[in-house]
């Protein structure tokens, strides 16, 4: 960091009954927080400078250290708790004791549970196994990071999402599972790169105002590849008829973005995601397009019934960005607005982005959307839809979920059953 | 045979391997006792630093060890697995093997217990075991496999 905070953000910790003054910490730290002082012979650390990046509290070998913050922690705990879970058909180890014990529990009650499938058709043709699509939240990753994305796409058998301004040549071996995000006009640039993407998204930014630019640009796209190519627009008061302009040209898939940069439009002009999605639903089966269209939805969604949710009240696939971000180890210091991520992902200095090995990351990436995807079938086998193609815009399936009134009416859930006989 | 081998591409020379060294070869429960009651052993493997590249070296294991030929009491030996060792109670402590290692990978011990050299036996290990170097590498830097 080069200006220090007048207070501090995060203090550090250290059990000096537990330091062996290895000095570990000192050799990882990329913002020269811990030193050793020779006058007392002893680590000390500098907490104004400390970013909050946690790398040294875990790779400290008798936990030692530790730091405090404001926020709460507990989300951040949890995704991290799913991402470290490695499941034994990936590791190629025996079924765990629970998982026989269940098995056991099966056979003795003559019970099977529900079979559910969680594959999704996105844009008519592409199938994949989950309905998670790999994104991130920062605008530049390193080499590395893309890497372990692709792998972990390619083993689970979904798409991940790399914008052209990251684009390097070393890349192109791993573009097999790929959406190249587009937000220029100049075709030229780009156009050799996307017929070895699986797609092209076109994203709606200052260069690209409106949806009629976004036609515009995608005939001039397809008039020479048949790559199929998505639009990615923002959910303002405008999105509707947005929507319907693109499902009636040749455009299929339609992302919906809702973080809106403030030079475009006015700060809080975006609308909330539930709220988006059923009117987008709403409005596409009364046109008759529903079906022909498939919705794509970011939206900080962390966990599987968030994403339950959404596709219930009409979303096709959803998008993860700060789960996969935090599977590959960012703890959300934000000190990647300075490029000097301690964990190697959002850097462009080669000695911080050897940090991140991209054979791990890809692992934990894997488990994450592994484990999301489990919880996502026991939410399906619950619920009377068992694939997530039923699920789709099943709006009274959410009427058992515990919301309240407004939120019932705001979203048009039907009532069904004692509710019903409750609002007479 | 598997053997200890490095990737120097992911080395961040955090040197955790070294100290889960010498905390394994001193006989103490944890780390946090081996360092801070009694001196621990000194370290089997090394990381060598400069600004380009860390690699962390440890015996190689080699087919024909030149520390082998060097002893002169037949201290070190090839055991049935092939792991170099050192058997301390004929060792003079005349440090020819140190100073015949092309890899530099004996090392005079500094702690009062044990004998005079030092070097990477592979932990005595049992049959589906992982060294403790190579558990505690946050990165996969230190592989433990067979290559041919």
């Amino acid at each position: 960091m080069s200006l220090k905070y007048l207070q501090n953000r995060f203090s550090i910790i250290r059990n000096m009954d537990k330091c062996i003054s290895c000095k570990v910490c000192i050799n990882q730290c990329a913002n020269n927080v811990h030193s050793f002082n020779t006058y007392f012979n002893t680590v000390i650390s500098d907490s104004s400078k400390c970013v909050n990046c946690q790398r040294c509290v875990l790779l400290c070998p008798t936990n030692a250290l530790s730091i405090y913050k404001n926020s709460q922690t507990d989300e951040i705990c949890r995704i991290y708790s799913l991402c470290d879970n490695i499941p034994y058909f990936y590791s190629k180890k025996t079924p765990s004791m629970i998982d026989k014990i269940e098995i056991n529990i099966y056979n003795l009650f003559k019970y099977k549970p529900q079979e559910t499938d969680t594959s999704v058709i996105i844009n008519g043709s592409l199938k994949i196994d989950s309905p998670f699509l790999i994104s991130h939240t920062k605008n530049y990753v390193s080499l590395n990071a893309y890497r372990s994305m692709s792998i972990a796409a390619e083993k689970s058998n979904t798409l991940y999402f790399i914008p052209f301004e990251n684009y390097c040549d070393n890349l192109q071996k791993y573009l097999n599972n790929a959406i190249l995000q587009i937000k220029t006009c100049d075709i030229n640039s780009y156009i050799h790169i996307i017929p070895y993407c699986s797609a092209a998204v076109i994203c709606q930014n200052e260069f690209i105002p409106d949806s009629d630019k976004i036609v515009e640009l995608a005939k001039k796209i397809s008039a020479v590849t048949n790559v199929p190519i998505f639009a990615k627009i923002f959910s303002t008061s405008d999105i509707i008829e947005d929507t319907l302009n693109l499902a009636m040209s040749d455009i299929k898939t339609i992302i919906i973005e809702y973080d809106i940069p403030d030079n475009i439009y006015p700060a809080g002009s975006s609308m909330l995601p539930e709220l988006t999605i059923s009117l987008i639903d709403k409005n596409l089966t009364e046109t008759g397009l529903r079906k022909s269209v498939s919705i794509i939805t970011s939206g900080n969604i962390n966990s599987s019934d968030e994403c339950f949710k959404v596709m219930a009240l009409g979303a096709n696939a959803v998008l993860l960005d700060k789960p996969v971000m935090m599977a590959l180890g960012c703890h959300q210091c934000n000190d990647c607005k300075n490029l000097n991520c301690n964990w190697g992902i959002s850097t462009d200095k080669v000695e911080l982005q050897k940090r991140l090995n991209y054979n791990i990351g890809a692992i934990k990436i894997y488990n994450l959307l592994n484990n999301l995807n489990e919880n996502l079938k026991k939410y399906l086998a619950s619920s009377a839809a068992l694939t997530c193609k039923k699920l789709v815009g099943q709006k009274k399936l959410l009427s058992g979920f515990n919301l309240s009134d407004n939120e019932i009416s705001a979203l048009q859930i039907p009532y069904i059953g004692l509710w019903e006989a409750k609002k007479k | 045979m598997k053997k200890i081998y490095v990737n120097e591409d992911w080395c961040i020379n955090c040197h955790l391997c070294e100290l889960y060294c010498s905390a394994a070869s001193s006989h103490s429960v944890d780390l946090l006792t081996a360092f801070k009651k009694g001196s621990p052993a000194s370290s089997k493997i090394f990381v060598e630093t400069s600004p380009f590249v860390n690699l962390p070296v440890s015996c190689r294991q080699c087919n024909e060890p030149l520390c082998l030929s060097a002893c002169i009491t037949n201290a070190i030996t090839k055991n049935k697995n092939g792991i170099v060792c050192i058997d301390n109670t004929r060792c003079t402590g005349c440090y020819l093997c140190v100073a015949s290692c092309p890899y530099g990978c004996i090392f005079p011990e500094k702690s009062s217990s044990g004998g005079f050299v030092t070097k990477c036996e592979l932990c005595n290990l049992q049959f589906d075991d992982v060294p403790p170097c190579v558990k505690a590498c946050p990165n996969n830097a230190i592989v433990y496999e067979e290559r041919g």
